[in-house]
């Protein structure tokens, strides 16, 4: 028994080796890519981002040869999947599919955070966006535009109920921020996802979601839910008659869902840089761009400094709204 | 020779305690707020009951002596640990040789020849998952 | 008649050479990845999706479609001969596993088979039939009639215990409390989990299950030194006929469970195969024998879990609403290839849906056909001597617990509720009530919290909507039935004569002197 062991542990250390090596060999990046590179979702499958990291999953692969293999790794609002790429090494080969959350909401959500995004991770490109959409259901709330629902909700007693996926998410801030600027009284309901909101919704208990689009998409050409406004700064392409936050009279609302990948903060910026210009070109495919929006996002390609130019400014917006809404996680 | 009764009424009470105190940590709320402390208060409450329930039947009723061996179990969780860390730090390959050689002494006659067999199979099925599903398992 | 239109539309598209090989390919796939412990059906989609971004799309759903109802069926088998359930075949441990134990696993898997095949066909018609004003149903459900329904769910614990009742309900009540661990929807308080990451999000039910019954029961097999009943070579596959027809009652009341069932978002095939269990052990001839390794045990389970898995599809294509983390991966699958599901999916492709509904069918047939020559593979594999087979389970519970979250960490969850598994066994408390409160508890918690808030605290909720009205009605019911019941009985063994202490405690009334 002793020999086995023994000879147990000089196989491992030799396979150790053996294992350590061919990362050195590719650290510079020159024949990248030449194995299976990760595209690690921060999400269960099936939801919006893990559909979209998908989409250009595929394009990369396209253009920049090699295998894209999307592995999900949920947990945590998303924090448990890209602290496993901050801390991966950085060879190229593993990528993440980032949110705004990482960003610039979650830090002022919770108490500690597992990873710091400016230090441990370089962004490589915007990848998406998409709005928050002010939906009601038809059948229940008779309001056309915001003016209509703030005076519905002012006669109700007791006031509304709003809809989220969570506590923390956008669409929960979006609908705290909401009620504060026109004074409503409302009252948060949170669900898990958009598959629990929408039958709440449509059953009348639940009023109003300020939520993610592309949720929605099927239940709004199906005319079962109305859109009052769009939370971008312009009108949303998709939905040119419906009027922007602004524009409906909430002036100050601007929050849209935008993601970016990522990647190990020490990963060789040639290789960044490479991902960030097949991003960028795959965003201005008028055949990809038209696959996004059936879907009800935007595709988005920029530089690297652009992410953090764009994450920086928004961290005082939703550090408002974070406060505003009272959301606190752990 | 403990008695299996009492030791399950002991049990059942033991984990009662630990959900109901760690209840009382978080806020109860009210009716039109609850909150996150009021469902595990609740549901504990009625495990201790049912705690107590058995505790007093165990002294009723005719005492079932309780077997129980840690041997194995602990060599198997030993083995599961090991395939994680070693699976985490060195390649699941030698992973598998190694849970596959630590249990094996859970069962009887552990050969050492049969747990290379073993483990080959297992690797080369952890393989064809990696290769056709595309499993992400770091074998090498 | 418009259905046999559609279907025959249907059938035209799904009878294609490549959807044929599509189907073929996704129940094969299915039904190995059933089989391994803990690796799902979700798992598998999420993997083999990319696969499908270069087949055309009815292919590609028929053939993902194909891996799900596979796996259903591939679930019960490990439940039958492995005891270690997925989701869905919690209750197939129970009475297909003891039929393993008797030497009756061939008879557990024909029925099995042949009643998920009568599981799937019922659910067809169902769907063929009703799916798009089905898909409304489940729109009526509010927070208070789910939270009602889960109270039903609960009901089931006494019929799903072997044991005393209490233990039944305490074991019940664990469960509960265990699916409490994570982080609190309502508040985003974590309960439980002592700054621990990787509890933050809960318990998995993998881990749980594979825990408290596969590494369980591994042990205690070695604590046994028990070398499973070897076969000795004659395979007892075909069941005489009046076992045989004794499949279909309980087949047919399980696929009607199932079917209703599966329409609800959150339970599905979870909660039918109790309901189909409770039901068999109510209303069925052979209710004594459920429990101890009976027919009905397995048929009732194997027929809903399947009917489920296909009325489950049902208000993801008619209202776009997934009803479970399979069917968003589903839905997924439906965006990528560029289609909206929702309330237009069904009118402006019919050929998908139609082609979808045939090819279930036709999927039916597939597994039956597969899975006779199949039976003989698993129980030969049952003949590999036990010193063999166990580290094999053991590592593809691994696999399978890594697998949901590609986690490694997660194997050291798995493990402890091997542990914990392990002292519950040796403590005569049994996990199949355990794993029934770990899957209702938080979704009764959670709509019942929920209804407090819509309801600003009021109970009147519960009462005032007629769905959850009529299920506390039946629960009411159904609970002065059982109360009257036992004291029927105790009446009765009290002029019967002394009756042993443990059988006062049991609240369901069968005949208990006769079990004596």
């Amino acid at each position: 028994m002793k020999e086995l062991t023994r000879r147990g542990l000089i196989v491992a250390s030799a396979g150790g080796v053996v294992a350590g090596l061919p990362s050195v060999a590719s650290g510079q990046g020159h024949n990248w890519p030449e194995r299976p590179i990760r595209l690690i979702v921060p999400y269960p499958p099936g939801g919006s981002t893990d559909v979209l990291a998908r989409l250009l999953g595929e394009r990369l692969k396209d253009r920049l040869g090699g295998t894209w293999v999307v592995e999900n790794r949920p947990g945590a609002g998303g924090n448990t999947g890209i602290d496993v790429v901050a801390k991966s090494a950085p060879d190229g080969y593993t990528i993440g599919s980032a949110t705004v959350g990482h960003f610039s909401i979650s830090q002022y959500l919770y108490n500690r955070m597992p990873f710091d995004s400016d230090q441990d991770l370089i962004p490589i490109s915007l990848t998406w966006e998409l709005p928050n959409v002010a939906v009601v259901p038809t059948q229940h709330v008779p309001a056309r535009t915001i003016p209509e629902f703030i005076a519905w909700a002012k006669g109700r007693s007791g006031g509304y109920f709003y809809g989220s996926p969570g506590v923390g998410t956008s669409p929960h801030l979006c609908g705290a921020l909401f009620a504060t600027r026109t004074g409503l009284t409302a009252t948060h309901v949170p669900f898990r996802g958009a598959a629990q909101t929408i039958p709440a919704m449509l059953g009348g208990d639940v009023q109003l979601a300020i939520d993610n689009l592309p949720s929605y998409v099927g239940a709004i050409a199906a005319g079962q839910f109305r859109v009052l406004a769009v939370t971008t700064p312009e009108r949303w392409p998709t939905l040119p008659d419906v009027p922007t936050m602004a524009e409906a009279g909430v002036p100050d609302f601007v929050a849209t869902s935008w993601a970016a990948f990522v990647a190990p903060s020490a990963t060789p910026r040639a290789i960044v840089d490479r991902i960030s210009e097949a991003l960028r070109a795959i965003a201005a495919d008028p055949a990809v761009q038209q696959r996004f929006e059936t879907a009800g996002a935007r595709p988005l390609g920029s530089t690297p400094e652009e992410v953090r130019e764009k994450s920086r400014r928004e961290r005082p917006i939703w550090k408002e709204m974070v406060q505003i809404s009272g959301a606190r996680l752990d | 020779m403990l008695n299996q009764n009492l030791v399950r009424g002991l049990f059942l009470a033991a984990v009662a305690l630990f959900f109901g105190l760690g209840a009382l940590r978080y806020p109860i709320g009210n009716l039109s707020r609850t909150g996150p402390g009021l469902f595990p208060l609740l549901v504990s409450g009625f495990l201790l009951v049912l705690a107590i329930a058995t505790l007093v039947k165990s002294r009723l009723v005719q005492a079932v002596p309780l077997e129980f061996s840690v041997a194995k179990i602990a060599l198997i969780m030993f083995g599961l640990c090991g395939f994680v860390l070693i699976s985490q730090h060195v390649s699941m390959l030698l992973a598998i040789v190694f849970m596959v050689f630590i249990v094996s002494y859970a069962g009887t006659a552990p050969s050492w020849k049969r747990n290379l067999a073993i483990s080959a199979v297992l690797a080369v099925i952890a393989y064809g998952f990696q290769r056709f599903l595309g499993l992400n398992l770091k074998l090498i | 008649m418009d259905i046999l239109h559609n279907l025959a539309f249907g059938f035209e598209h799904a009878l294609t050479l490549q959807n044929l090989f599509y189907c073929a390919l996704g129940c094969t796939i299915g039904t190995m990845v059933g089989l391994l412990p803990g690796l799902g059906p979700l798992a598998t989609i999420s993997l083999l999706l990319p696969l499908t971004y270069s087949i055309p799309t009815s292919s590609a759903l028929i053939m993902l479609a194909g891996i799900y109802y596979g796996a259903q069926y591939g679930d019960s088998v490990s439940a039958i001969t492995m005891k270690i359930p997925h989701a869905a075949s919690i209750v197939a441990c129970i009475d297909g596993y003891a039929m393993t134990l008797k030497g009756q696993t061939g008879l557990a898997l024909f029925t099995a088979g042949v009643s998920s095949f009568i599981g799937g066909t019922v659910a067809i018609v169902v769907l063929a039939a009703l799916a798009p004003s089905l898909g409304e149903v489940a729109l009526l459900f509010g927070p208070a009639d789910y939270c009602a329904l889960m109270l039903l769910g609960f009901i089931c614990v006494s019929v799903v215990t072997t044991g005393s009742v209490i233990n039944g309900l305490a074991m019940c009540l664990i469960g509960v409390l265990l699916g409490q661990i994570g982080t609190d929807l309502e508040t985003g308080t974590p309960r439980f989990t002592f700054g621990a990451q990787f509890l933050v999000d809960g318990v998995s039910l993998v881990s749980v299950a594979l825990g408290c019954f596969g590494i369980a029961e591994i042990t205690k097999n070695l604590d046994e030194k028990s070398e499973r009943t070897p076969f000795n070579g004659k395979i007892h596959l075909i069941p005489t006929w009046p076992e045989f027809k004794r499949i279909w009652p309980s087949a047919l009341r399980g696929s009607v469970a199932g079917s209703i069932l599966g329409i609800l978002p959150g339970g599905g095939p979870t909660i039918a195969q109790f309901a189909a269990y409770a039901i068999d052990k109510k209303v069925s001839k052979y209710r004594h024998e459920i429990g101890t390794g009976s027919i009905e045990g397995v048929a009732g389970q194997a027929a809903a879990d399947e009917a489920a898995a296909r009325t489950s599809f049902i208000p993801l294509m008619s209202i776009g609403i997934p009803e479970n983390a399979v069917m968003a991966l589903m839905m997924a699958a439906f965006i990528i290839k560029g289609i909206q599901p929702g309330p237009n999916m069904i009118a402006k492709h019919p050929d998908l849906f139609w082609g979808l509904v045939a090819s279930m069918w036709i999927g039916n047939c597939f597994l039956l056909i597969i899975n006779v020559p199949l039976v003989r593979i698993w129980l030969s594999v049952f003949k590999i001597p036990y010193s063999v087979l166990f580290p094999s389970i053991l590592f593809f519970c691994c696999i399978g617990t890594f697998s949901v979250n590609n986690n490694l960490e997660d194997i050291y969850v798995t493990a402890a509720f091997g542990f914990l598994g392990y002292v519950m066994m040796r403590l005569a408390l049994d996990p199949a009530p355990l794993m029934l409160g770990f899957i209702l508890g938080p979704m009764l918690e959670e709509n019942f919290r929920r209804a407090m808030l819509l309801s600003r605290g009021s109970f009147t909720v519960f009462v005032t909507r007629p769905i959850s009205a009529t299920l506390l009605g039946v629960i009411l019911v159904l609970f002065i039935a059982q109360l009257v019941l036992m004291l029927r009985a105790r009446g009765a063994s009290r002029a019967g004569g002394p009756v042993a202490a443990s059988e006062r405690d049991t609240i369901v009334a069968s005949p208990e002197s006769a079990r004596n």
